[in-house]
């Protein structure tokens, strides 16, 4: 009852009808993939903890080479529950990306990319883009011995860029080495550039899905368009979400506590690297496939030929929407389900591979 | 009369060429020596930037005559004390004619030692000179000849770092060293030694080379008793330990070298346990039998020895855990310095060759490490906590989720 | 049937009960962290650039402490005419934690009766460079040493 006047209350200083209506009137389609909708939702869930326990970590983290991997151990041994917020954030950060592919390639195969929503699809490539930043800006900011080594790696690869590519380095590094004014700058990415044009990108991305509602992958729309069944998305389909997200925190809380988060060494700029240096999980099955890549092709640098092609790769990835014609027609691909199918197998692989066999 | 004065003048100044400053005429040595082709204007050359130019002393302070005549004759003429190239085996004395005058030298510096030619004559290189071995070295073949430069110049054929391959120049040539029966592998010998390695890769200049040893002027072989002063003048406690214990006294009596005995000279090592001990490759074992008193405090020191390593060892790996995992183990890094520190204090007591005196450090080292190990373990009991308070938080996760899906299915089975 | 209904609905209450209650319980788990997180630790900083030494009379003249100082042992010195003076007390030849030598007014290391003077320059023995000076002042009772910039 209390609720009703609140309600009540606010509505008659603001009309929110139109906010309950579309909340009455929402649904989601049910059928027998309609459990990877939620994907999306847990995506989101976790980068609000980011922000959360990003928050909470800035109160205490200091981007300077002197300071950084002393204000982290402060966090970790002096500040209660340090341990804790750090190890969701960084846990918190994994699961991000790996829920974010897994988000991508369930709106893949069911070809939800299809008109009418090519943009939500390139805000969405977008979106993960930005993650794959924010996960490398952040991997820096603890300033220790592997970040450092993986940091100098990454930056490296700006350099192929033909005419700006050093220009592009020096801005990435602030410098020709990675040393402090590299973490100072990360830290600025990952804390103010990229967190507003991730909020930028996420608003654009949820109001096109509000507005054009779940899509039905064209292999069901027919027996779909037959019988419609659907659930209403408040608070039916909202509290199954809840459910995942709890799921997903207690996971998380599993994953910290069997391998909670380490410190490492602090970094030394003028140590030698040390042996089997590899990035972050999300980006190894990229630094596997350069691993095979002849030093020289024809006369050209195998390596920036690969990560050109890499770089086409992921342009081809973000206009799939145009490039698949079937869709566009409301109709099943084969062979983009095909050209899916190997990309994931493709990135399963070279992990394993870089993982168990290397 | 004024001939007379004149004279006498002369005499005086061929007497103490090293009156003879430049003041500020124009030299004709120079002038003409620079003039000729090499080797003739070599040394002119060389005479820039020496020390003894910097004092103002030219040519004639060794060579004598008079560079004041244009004319070579005069100039050159050994009425005027003109030496040409001065004999080898007269050239300490010739040096030591300023070098040995106190009280010329100390116009250019108060604190300069003039007894180098005492000390020369005592030496094994001024002894063959003055039996008249023109082999043996010299003030020059040392210090150079025109060029000479400061000691402390690093370009100095005599800076540390540069000695010990100036003594190499005749010592590490066997055919130069043939007649004097004396091997001719100290150089290499040296360089391998741990005192080459902090002197050439660790920049310390005060590392010993040959004549920190050896002596420079006096230059000889340290004589079987004073060794353990040598090595004692920087391992001070070391060679106190040594003096007060049993060894001393063993040593002088079977004609042992003290510290070298064990140590060995030229190409010594950083000491390692391995050399305390009963085990085939110590130290101990070569005089002491086994069932001897000796033989048995030689395995009890190394064991006791051991047994703080191995604890120390073990409270480190505990500590870096512990930090890796991002605990807190800010007192257990001072209590582990003490026991480390316990651990060097015992390694230097082992010159007691007294179990009951390094006792007095593994002991307290023993208890550091015992400490530390255990603040250790506390550090990684609280990553246990971490962990329970963990599985705690994902239990009441779950079981929130568990109590929403029954919810769900309680309220859609109402519908 | 009535009594059915009753059950069912006695039930969903419960459940709805003790969901309302796993999530305040839920809630506070989340709450209890963060704010014990916010509340600065009692050493409210992470690099200790700066580290209360001693208090202003605690040493007397002639006399020295040591404290630890970003992990590692320090010494804090008062001379004979009441000047302090700090420096790194580990030792450079092989990191044993120096002492002040109150009858001979040096720093000495026991491990190797090495002599550093009290501006930290090796006099005797065999370190190789000399003690880390830090630089001290005071505020209030303390005297804070701090690294030189």
């Amino acid at each position: 009852m209390k609720i009703e006047k609140f309600y009540n209350w606010v509505n008659d200083r603001l009309d929110l009808s139109g906010i309950s209506n579309f909340a009455d009137k929402k649904v989601v389609p049910v059928h027998k993939y309609h459990f990877w909708y939620g994907i999306g939702g847990i995506t989101l869930f976790l980068y609000i903890i980011q922000v959360l326990t990003g928050i909470l970590l800035l109160l205490y983290y200091r981007p300077t080479a002197e300071n950084a991997f002393e204000s982290v151990e402060f966090i970790m041994t002096s500040v209660r529950f340090g341990w804790l917020i750090r190890s969701i954030h960084s846990w918190g950060a994994n699961l991000m990306i790996f829920f974010l592919f897994i988000h991508m390639f369930s709106t893949y195969f069911m070809k939800a990319y299809r008109k009418p929503r090519e943009l939500t699809w390139i805000s969405g490539a977008f979106l993960l883009i930005l993650a794959l930043a924010f996960g490398f800006s952040g991997y820096l900011l603890p300033w220790n011995k592997l970040a450092f080594f993986a940091t100098k790696v990454g930056t490296e690869m700006a350099a192929v860029i033909p005419v700006i590519g050093h220009d592009v380095l020096i801005f990435l590094r602030g410098g020709e080495e990675v040393t402090g004014a590299t973490l100072t700058r990360f830290f600025g990415f990952h804390v103010a550039l990229l967190p507003l044009i991730t909020a930028l990108f996420l608003v654009i991305h949820i109001i096109l899905i509000q507005a054009q509602g779940m899509s039905v992958p064209p292999s069901l729309s027919e027996e779909y368009e037959k019988k419609p069944k659907s659930m209403k998305f408040f608070p039916d389909f909202m509290l199954r979400d809840a459910v995942g997200w709890l799921l997903v925190l207690g996971l998380l809380g599993i994953l910290a506590a069997i391998f909670p988060w380490e410190l490492g060494e602090k970094a030394d700029p003028y140590a030698s690297a040390p042996q089997g240096i590899k990035p972050e999980w999300f980006f190894v099955f990229l630094f596997q496939t350069l691993k095979y890549i002849p030093g020289k092709i024809l006369s050209f640098s195998g390596e920036s030929l690969a990560i050109f092609a890499i770089a086409i790769a992921v342009v081809l990835w973000i206009f799939i929407p145009f490039l698949d014609r079937k869709g566009q027609k409301n109709l099943h691909s084969r062979t983009f389900t095909v050209i899916g199918i190997i990309l994931v197998l493709y990135i399963i692989a070279l992990t394993a591979i870089s993982y168990f066999f290397d | 009369m004024n001939t007379r004065i004149l004279y006498a003048l002369i005499t005086l100044y061929a007497a103490f060429p090293c009156f003879a400053q430049n003041s500020g005429q124009p030299n004709t040595c120079i002038n003409c020596h620079s003039e000729l082709d090499p080797p003739l204007s070599t040394p002119v050359e060389q005479l820039e930037g020496s020390v003894h130019s910097h004092a103002q002393i030219n040519c004639t302070g060794c060579h004598g005559g008079d560079p004041n005549q244009e004319d070579p004759e005069l100039s050159m003429s050994p009425q005027k004390g003109f030496i040409g190239r001065p004999d080898r085996l007269q050239i300490p004395q010739l040096c030591a004619k300023c070098h040995s005058d106190a009280l010329y030298m100390r116009n250019f510096d108060p604190n300069i030692s003039v007894e180098q030619y005492d000390r020369y004559k005592t030496s094994k290189h001024g002894e063959l000179l003055a039996k008249g071995d023109g082999n043996a070295a010299t003030c020059a073949s040392c210090h150079g000849v025109h060029d000479i430069k400061r000691t402390d110049d690093p370009t100095s054929p005599v800076f540390p770092t540069n000695i010990a391959d100036l003594c190499g120049l005749c010592h590490s040539d066997p055919d130069y060293m043939q007649d004097y029966s004396i091997s001719t592998d100290q150089l290499t010998e040296y360089k391998k030694s741990i005192h080459a390695n902090l002197l050439y890769e660790k920049g310390d200049l005060s590392a010993p080379t040959c004549n920190d040893c050896h002596g420079n002027h006096g230059a000889s072989p340290p004589g079987v008793m004073s060794i353990a002063n040598i090595c004692g003048v920087c391992h001070v406690i070391q060679s106190e330990y040594f003096s007060g214990s049993p060894h001393k006294a063993a040593f002088d009596d079977m004609g042992l070298t003290e510290c070298e005995a064990c140590h060995g000279n030229h190409a010594i090592q950083a000491a390692d346990d391995n050399m305390l001990g009963v085990a085939e490759n110590a130290i101990c074992v070569q005089c002491h039998d086994k069932d001897s008193d000796g033989y048995r405090i030689a395995a009890q020191m190394r064991s006791v020895l051991d047994t703080l390593v191995h604890k120390i060892n073990n409270a480190e790996i505990m500590l870096s855990k512990a930090q890796r995992a991002g605990v807190e183990v800010k007192d257990e890094n001072m209590t582990f310095t003490n026991a480390n520190d316990a651990l060097v204090h015992a390694r230097t007591q082992i010159h007691t060759f007294s179990l009951d005196k390094m006792k007095e450090s593994t002991d307290a080292g023993l208890e550091a490490a015992n400490e530390a190990l255990s603040i250790g373990q506390q550090a990684l009991k609280e990553v246990g906590h971490r962990r329970q308070m963990l599985i705690i938080m994902v239990v009441l996760t779950l079981l929130v989720a568990v109590l929403l899906i029954l919810y769900i299915r309680a309220s859609e089975q109402k519908s | 049937m009535v009594k059915e209904k009753t059950s069912k609905s006695g039930r969903r209450h419960f459940i709805g009960w003790s969901l309302f209650t796993g999530l305040v319980a839920f809630l506070g788990m989340l709450l209890y962290p963060v704010l014990r997180f916010i509340m600065p630790p009692k050493l409210a900083e992470s690099s200790q650039n700066t580290v209360k030494a001693a208090k202003v009379d605690e040493l007397s003249p002639n006399s020295a402490k040591t404290f630890p100082f970003n992990n590692k042992p320090a010494i804090l010195i008062r001379l004979p005419n009441g000047e302090y003076r700090a420096f790194s007390a580990v030792c450079t030849h092989l990191q044993c934690t120096v002492q002040y030598r109150e009858d001979f007014k040096m720093i000495w290391c026991a491990c190797h009766n090495a002599k550093f003077d009290l501006n930290g320059n090796v006099s005797s023995g065999p370190p190789p460079s000399p003690l880390e000076a830090f630089d001290v002042f005071t505020s209030g009772e303390d005297i804070l040493v701090s690294k030189k910039v």
